[in-house]
């Protein structure tokens, strides 16, 4: 069985049959924050996942959690998730229940007792998908996984029933990218302390960043061009392919033109940069004024 | 003998500053940085992008812990867009919001309401109504912030979120309901105390700083994305805060118009006043006093005073007008950012060119 891995293409490879996921970081993150209120003696947090369900792949956008004990007997406060869903209703009428999610590192026997709930939550016909995400930090980081149930029959008889893996992919929509970016950055500039608190960017700060992101992307193009070059890799033709585009979207300015392009679009800013400065000035300027009129 | 006291006068004023959050426990001190959670702003993001067109708003929670207000959790707010404004829509509202905050208290989320915020296009955030809105959290809870979102402007790659909280002298202005200019410059409320923005501070618990090590890991399209912020399309959004920028100074001359209209009826009014007491005094021949002649003058109709106008308006005008040229000057910097980036490239390839 091959790990989910946290990047796959859900549209790539379908498994026959069997739905995949797109999850978005903002869910990754509630699950986290709940898991980090949980109770004391809790060993981990289940909730439910919001989103929306079009040919097989899962989108999971939305999640909230749901007070359990597993003490004794399994039990899930059922009226607590009504109402939260009813809440959540309100707010985003299209999103439906799609699944459950539950920390951990691997599924225990009270999944069924669990997954029977959200399936019933989900109503008719629905495949509930179970995402199961380890946050004890034991291994290499934190790994999440998607699972459905899948009925076992003999003869048209029920024998039993197991979760399957299914394909997990985190997908970030470019607003979501830049909020997960400005995240990503400001606890890199931390340190090490435990509590990084960097403020957002500068502009210049960002123009930098972004370059040198830039340059690495291009460094790496380049390895990968010598590597094929020198032979040790071979060639994918589809790759290549991309390549040559992104060498060909380079434009090649006319320099006098676009020297004369770059100098009137200066002026333009400087010009406006001015007006806007001219414009403050003459406000404070009439503030002062009006105070003084008393 | 006059030695002593004339001591002890000084060192008693900071003790007795020393003393005031002791002495009064219900004065907390006012918050100067917003500390954000990661969640919160993913949140804040997907709400406010998603929702586009409309605008939407949502409520904070948190807690303030000395001078550091914590947002660790977020929820939105119905949106009210195609329902009426009526009195029913504010009680389902507000039973909404206590009905979330109590299923939040139950999994342990900090549920003391810390503020709210609201998505916005172009930064025209300074209205009557957030106004108003704000007002009335202030007015409640102490610390409190509006977290102010753009999410038109992650399409160009920035992130445009502000904290702001009113200012201590324009809660006690609004509070009287008072937009005269000479309450305005009693109260030394000019446009820039009105808001007060804090600066803002992400926070991640451990747990999300391992799931940001993964998320960062695997992710092969950022350089997509960072490649795209570099596009040179600040353009239009300036034009576009230019032209706000003017239709601002229209309404704010127009309110300037307003005050001078008040001013000249003001000195029209003395005057009259003047030569009417003048003309009084001549026709009675000085049997009477000036305390008189003004409680008669102030019983004529045509001598009422005259009602200021409402400042009020003008003062968010020029607030939202030093917005739009700071947002101006913060666009047209970037831009020529860009284009120095892009001299030097085209310096290279005239080099280029030369070879």
């Amino acid at each position: 069985m091959k790990p989910a891995g946290f990047c796959d293409d859900p549209t790539a490879m379908h498994e026959e049959g069997l739905p995949s996921c797109k999850l978005r970081p903002t869910v990754l993150f509630a699950i986290a924050d709940h898991f980090t209120r949980r109770q004391d003696e809790q060993g981990r947090v289940i909730g439910t996942l919001l989103g929306s369900v079009s040919d097989g792949v899962v989108d999971i956008v939305n999640s909230f959690p749901v007070p359990h004990s597993e003490a004794e007997q399994a039990t899930i406060d059922s009226d607590f998730n009504t109402t939260m869903y009813g809440l959540h209703r309100k707010v985003h009428p299209k999103q439906v229940v799609v699944g459950w999610y539950s920390t951990g590192a691997e599924l225990t026997h009270n999944d069924q007792f669990y997954h029977q709930f959200f399936e019933d939550q989900a109503g008719e016909g629905a495949t509930p998908v179970l995402l199961l995400v380890d946050m004890s930090l034991s291994g290499a980081g934190v790994k999440t996984k998607a699972y459905v149930r899948s009925e076992l029959t003999l003869g048209g008889k029920h024998v039993a029933s197991a979760f399957q893996s299914v394909r997990l992919c985190v997908a970030k929509s470019e607003a979501e990218r830049i909020g997960v970016d400005h995240i990503v950055r400001s606890s890199m500039a931390g340190g090490d302390g435990p509590q990084e608190l960097v403020p957002l960017r500068a502009e210049v700060d960002t123009n930098h960043w972004r370059l040198c992101k830039l340059l690495d992307a291009v460094d790496k193009m380049r390895a990968y061009v010598e590597q094929v070059e020198a032979g040790s890799l071979k060639p994918n033709a589809a790759l290549g392919r991309s390549l040559a585009d992104a060498l060909a979207s380079i434009p090649k300015p006319d320099s006098s033109a676009f020297t004369q392009l770059l100098d009137s679009d200066t002026q333009d800013m400087l010009m406006v940069g001015y007006l806007s400065h001219l414009t403050r000035t003459q406000l404070a300027l009439s503030e002062k004024l009006g105070a003084l009129q008393v | 003998m006059s030695a002593p006291p004339e001591e002890a006068a000084p060192s008693a004023a900071p003790k007795e500053v020393v003393e005031a959050p002791v002495g009064k426990p219900e004065e907390r001190p006012q918050v100067e940085v917003v500390e954000l959670d990661g969640l919160v702003l993913l949140k804040v993001i997907r709400h406010c992008k998603e929702s586009l067109p409309s605008f939407v708003t949502g409520q904070l929670l948190g807690l303030d812990i000395g001078r550091v207000l914590e947002v660790t959790n977020c929820f939105p707010f119905p949106s009210r867009d195609d329902a009426e404004y009526g009195g029913e829509d504010d009680k389902d509202g507000a039973e909404y919001q206590v009905e979330m905050m109590r299923c939040l208290r139950n999994v342990n989320v900090d549920n003391n309401t810390v503020g709210w915020y609201q998505s916005t296009h172009l930064g025209s955030y300074m209205t009557e109504s957030c106004l108003e809105h704000q007002f009335h959290y202030q007015e409640n809870i102490r610390n409190c912030v509006v977290l102010v979102f753009d999410p038109m402007q992650t399409t160009v790659g920035n992130l445009e979120l502000k904290a702001f909280r009113l200012t201590d002298e324009f809660m006690a202005l609004y509070r009287e309901k008072q937009f005269t200019p000479d309450a305005l410059a009693a109260a030394k409320v000019s446009s820039t105390n009105v808001f007060q923005e804090l600066p803002i501070k992400l926070h991640n618990s451990h747990v999300v700083m391992g799931l940001l090590l993964e998320l960062e890991e695997g992710d092969d399209a950022v350089v997509e994305a960072q490649a795209a912020s570099f596009e040179m399309s600040g353009g239009p959004y300036i034009e576009k805060h230019v032209e706000l920028l003017i239709d601002c100074m229209d309404e704010l001359s127009n309110e300037s118009y307003k005050l001078q209209f008040y001013e000249r009826n003001v000195q029209r009014q003395k005057l009259m006043q003047q030569q009417a007491v003048a003309a009084k005094r001549k026709a009675d021949g000085g049997q009477r006093t000036q305390g008189e002649f003004d409680e008669e003058l102030s019983n004529n109709p045509a001598f009422k005073p005259i009602q200021p106008p409402n400042r009020l308006e003008a003062l968010l005008v020029a607030n939202q007008i030093s917005h739009h040229c700071e947002q101006v000057n913060k666009l047209s910097a970037q831009g020529l950012g860009k284009l120095y980036l892009l001299s030097n490239h085209g310096a290279d390839a005239a080099l280029r060119d030369a070879k």
